[in-house]
């Protein structure tokens, strides 16, 4: 053996591959159950306006006419002003949450420039399994927020 | 049944993607102690599941 560089692409892409069985998996488990709505859920909301649900079809009344019954979207300039402060607070809000639910990736990149910046060497081997792994625990475990801190 | 496996999922994800970008920025940005930590973890996960709750009781009612 040469050397050992390039030894922790291998291992994910048995990662990747053990993923994608497992999803795979759950994919043609799933497809046993006859839960037809949920692609006919799908299909009006990308074909739909963000807020509004795009009316259901009747098979055969597809067309420009079907486009033109759709309803137009609403104002919100025309919203009353009481209305305007709660619907402001609700966008808000709204924000935050989508903040909170993808600022968790910041923590990876922390975590990795850390320890790149106290392990020079391993920037050009690529991350151990074991150190991704711990990465990962230290970020998304709850009990190291919780409890450990 | 799958939808119900999905909102679960969506908001056991959620819950827990909120606290985490919460809890690091008390841990690892601000430097927080622990029960600081804890306490941003739980408001993080409940930011990130207010919107989804605002959803799913629209969609039901």
């Amino acid at each position: 053996m040469h050397g050992d560089s390039g030894q922790g692409t291998v291992e994910w892409v048995a990662l990747m591959l053990l993923a994608a069985l497992v999803l795979g998996a759950g994919a043609a488990f799933a497809a046993r159950e006859s839960d037809r709505g949920l692609g006919e859920l799908v299909a009006k909301r990308i074909v739909s306006a963000p807020g509004e649900v795009a009316p259901a079809r009747t098979p055969g009344a597809g067309g420009p006419a079907a486009v033109t019954d759709a309803p137009a979207p609403t104002s919100r300039a025309s919203a009353p002003a009481g209305a305007t402060s709660g619907a402001v607070v609700s966008r808000g809000l709204r924000g935050v949450g989508e903040v909170a639910r993808h600022a968790w990736i910041l923590c990876f990149g922390y975590h990795r420039w850390r320890f790149e910046r106290d392990n020079p060497i391993a920037a050009i081997e690529g991350l151990p399994i074991g150190e991704a792994l711990g990465i990962v625990n230290d970020c998304l475990n709850p009990h190291d927020y919780l409890l450990e801190g | 049944m799958l939808a119900v496996v999905h909102t679960f999922a969506t908001a056991l994800w959620t819950g827990v993607a909120g606290g985490a970008a919460a809890g690091f920025l008390a841990r690892d940005a601000l430097g927080l102690d622990q029960p600081l930590v804890a306490l941003a973890w739980v408001v993080g996960a409940s930011l990130a599941l207010v919107p989804l709750a605002r959803r799913v009781r629209g969609r039901q009612g």
